[in-house]
């Protein structure tokens, strides 16, 4: 396993089956003992360059900078800024890192992270890149499902919402796909899973099948991953009210599921995921919404040298 | 070299020393050379021929280039466009070196994504291109992470 020390974190196809359950373990660590890294990082300066809005993202990375002991500063909406005046990506990532020692960035255009990772000479997090990569969710995505079932491998796990333009479910189930879990997907008609990233589980060897719904499958899952389905990705040719009827997870739909079923989502949930679900057991959301800070202080702990 | 290649390239004149690329698509022969840099600055003797008879591939277009050799940049790029060009290296007269163009592993700053909401699109940085696949072609865009397909290959 390489180092992280000095690493950009920008997709999870930078990194190997190890070293995905090296962030967990740290990250682990981070979640039990917080207080023992909580000076670890005197005096660094952590940039959030947001591009784009994401109020949870950015305020998850900076909790987490701000909880290992360093200081942070950076910008929330790119109005204000020197790109609303043309300014070069490439130009406002080499003046941010001679003010910072770690930037993490969000910006609406895909591989943008990676080009930023290729001109600075500080770690670039990836905190999403349009419809292509978001890794810190993936690692906090895959903690919650290893700290709720106690591994990654063998899981029967499905998907269901849009899966065509659901960054975080085409990189959850490309990690999946390396433990050998089982991907079954559902998504209303012209949001289903992209056929090239299915052509590239299917190369890999991993076991995955489209359902119209979960009603013969939900006996045997074990996990159930939701995605919002996105208002402004429908045209004039699909019924966003009807479209989203089938495609709701209530107290209803719980029966008959494995008891030991546990549900996720990203969040910002509307309604494909009920208020009356929340108090079950099979909902772990707002867990998972928490694990972004041990997640995030992993990350940066390991790209900073402060845990190896 | 078959009867008919011969007759191509007897139609234009012979060189002593160079490189000539043969078995080109015809529908790409100017796009080469642009792609070689051969312009109206150029001071070596070069020759282009397209829609010669091929057996093989119905019709074909040569270029000969006097007293140049092709760099590996070069080399790589003629594959992409034209991935069934030979390249033939003439020293006095004769072909002293013969070979098929390979496409490369891995492609660079040639060819345009085909997302426009790829970064080397929107902010115009150099494109790279893994090869995952060579028959039937299938590149990966190591920024945005997409896949490209043979129909959809664009050069810059």
């Amino acid at each position: 396993m390489s180092t992280f020390l000095g690493r950009s974190i920008i997709s999870m196809r930078d990194f190997t089956r190890d070293e995905i359950l090296h962030v967990l373990e740290v990250t682990a660590v981070m979640d039990r003992e917080p207080e023992k890294f909580a000076g670890s990082l005197p005096g660094k300066i952590f940039a959030t360059l947001f591009f784009e809005p994401s109020t949870r993202t950015r305020l998850s990375f900076e909790s987490a900078m701000l909880r290992l002991g360093g200081k942070v500063m950076g910008f929330a909406d790119p109005g204000s800024t020197s790109t609303k005046k043309g300014e070069s990506l490439a130009d406002s990532i080499k003046i941010v890192e001679s003010y910072a020692d770690l930037i993490a960035m969000r910006h609406p255009v895909e591989g943008s992270a990676r080009l930023a990772s290729e001109i600075a000479d500080i770690p670039i997090l990836n905190a999403g890149d349009g419809a292509n990569q978001h890794p810190s969710q993936t690692f906090l995505d895959l903690y919650t499902i290893k700290q709720e079932k106690g591994r990654l491998e063998n899981l029967k796990v499905g998907f269901m919402g849009d899966l065509k333009y659901g960054r975080t479910v085409h990189s959850l189930a490309h990690a999946l796909g390396r433990f050998n879990c089982e991907l079954y997907f559902v998504s209303p008609k012209g949001l289903e899973m992209p056929s090239d990233l299915l052509e590239e589980l299917a190369k890999a060897g991993v076991a995955f099948r489209e359902f119209e719904n979960f009603e013969s499958a939900k006996g045997s899952l074990d996990i159930l991953y939701v995605t919002r389905i996105q208002r402004e990705r429908f045209g004039a040719d699909l019924d966003y009210d009807k479209v989203r009827e089938g495609y709701n997870i209530s107290k209803s739909f719980l029966e008959g599921c494995n008891p030991d079923l546990r549900i996720l989502h990203p969040l910002p949930r509307v309604d494909e995921l009920s208020e009356e679900v929340d108090s079950t057991p099979y909902a772990i959301y707002f867990r998972q919404a928490a694990n972004g800070i041990p997640t995030r202080m992993a990350l940066i702990s390991l790209v900073m040298g402060a845990v190896s | 070299m078959k009867n008919e290649s011969k007759k191509a390239t007897r139609t234009i004149s012979q060189i002593e020393k160079g490189t000539v690329i043969d078995h080109l698509n015809p529908r790409v022969v100017f796009e080469v050379v642009r792609i070689l840099g051969i312009d109206d600055q150029i001071e070596e003797t070069v020759t282009v021929g397209t829609n010669f008879q091929s057996k093989a591939l119905g019709k074909k277009g040569i270029i000969k280039i006097a007293d140049r050799f092709l760099t590996q940049e070069d080399v790589d790029k003629l594959s992409v466009i034209s991935p069934n060009a030979t390249v033939n290296i003439i020293e006095d007269y004769e072909v002293k070196k013969k070979f098929k163009v390979k496409f490369p592993e891995e492609v660079k700053a040639i060819l345009k994504c085909p997302n426009p909401n790829c970064v080397t699109n929107v902010e115009g940085t150099e494109s790279r291109f893994k090869l995952v696949q060579e028959s039937p072609i299938l590149l990966f865009c190591i920024y945005c992470e997409r896949y490209m397909r043979g129909n959809e290959i664009e050069i810059r």
